[in-house]
């Protein structure tokens, strides 16, 4: 690491500090662009994202910057870090979606698609935890749109 | 904890972008409300690629093919399509060309659009014997775009 490496300071909306080298916090262009444009006092504050959601940002940030790590290796992780409960793959989503992290974000959107295919909407329901707000006259008239495609 | 229906729009639609099938779109789209609003018909996105599908040959007393997707690990759809039940099938540009017992009847029918059938002029047998064993390599099973 060359003498020259700088460190940021992330605080996240539960006040927890996360200290960081800059070449990899800049994998957020959120956090980039504030570098960039000399925003960067002490501190730079993530009002939405917490400390839980931000170490598994963090994780995979470091694991993506690890030199000399292989596509292989890298497959592996990142499939073993999708597999989270959905609450957390919520979190992820908007704080990839707030950090601006394209690549991250791209990974969890696909994972959402990968746990709907498949499914029907109840057996989708069941694995986000969604409340069916259709009327049954709703209901209805959606199944009739659909039929073309499920009969 | 997160709600997955209140998840703003702009998320929803990156999502719904990534459907590459048109089954698992229409149930995205029946799941609440704010799903359904992102889920519009321009969202649906036609550039992704799409793997054709290989319908196999009809079971005896089964009304439904079985359609398998090269894409998402070798999937099977069943699928009623009535209109080619005991018929010779072949593919045409995402259309199925049934023929019908008699080797006359001929008819264009879309597998995935029930309603569209497209009858065509019955034709006498006029084909020679080496026309039709082309036609009976298919005759076990059709690719569908």
């Amino acid at each position: 690491m060359s003498s020259s490496t700088k460190f940021l300071t992330l605080k996240t909306c539960d006040d927890k500090k996360f200290v960081l080298d800059e070449a990899i916090a800049v994998r957020s262009q959120t956090i980039k662009n504030m570098v960039e444009d000399d925003c960067v006092s002490n501190v730079i504050p993530l009002p939405n994202v917490d400390s839980k959601t931000m170490t598994k940002v963090i994780e995979y940030w470091k694991k993506h910057s690890e030199e000399g790590i292989s596509k292989d290796m890298l497959m592996d992780f990142d499939k073993a870090f999708v597999k989270v409960h959905h609450s957390i793959l919520h979190a992820l989503i908007l704080a990839a979606n707030f950090l601006n992290d394209k690549e991250m974000l791209d990974m969890m959107c696909q994972e959402v698609v990968d746990r709907i295919k498949g499914k029907t909407p109840e057996e989708i329901r069941k694995e986000f935890d969604i409340k069916n707000d259709f009327t049954p006259e709703e209901e209805e008239e959606i199944r009739k749109e659909n039929a073309w495609a499920f009969e | 904890m997160g709600d997955w229906s209140e998840i703003n729009y702009d998320m929803l639609v990156l999502i719904a972008k990534r459907f590459n099938l048109i089954e698992d779109y229409l149930n995205f789209a029946s799941v609440c409300k704010s799903w359904r609003r992102a889920a519009t018909n321009e969202n649906f996105n036609t550039n992704l690629r799409r793997v054709p599908w290989l319908m196999l040959a009809e079971e005896e007393g089964n009304s439904s093919r079985q359609l398998v997707s090269f894409y998402n690990g070798g999937m099977i759809m069943k699928k009623k399509i009535p209109k080619a039940s005991g018929k010779r099938c072949m593919e045409t540009m995402g259309w199925l060309v049934t023929v019908g017992k008699d080797e006359g009847e001929i008819s264009l029918l879309h597998p995935f659009f029930s309603g569209v059938h497209i009858e065509l002029p019955h034709q006498k047998l006029s084909y020679s014997q080496p026309n039709w064993r082309t036609v009976d390599l298919f005759s076990q099973g059709s690719f569908i775009c």
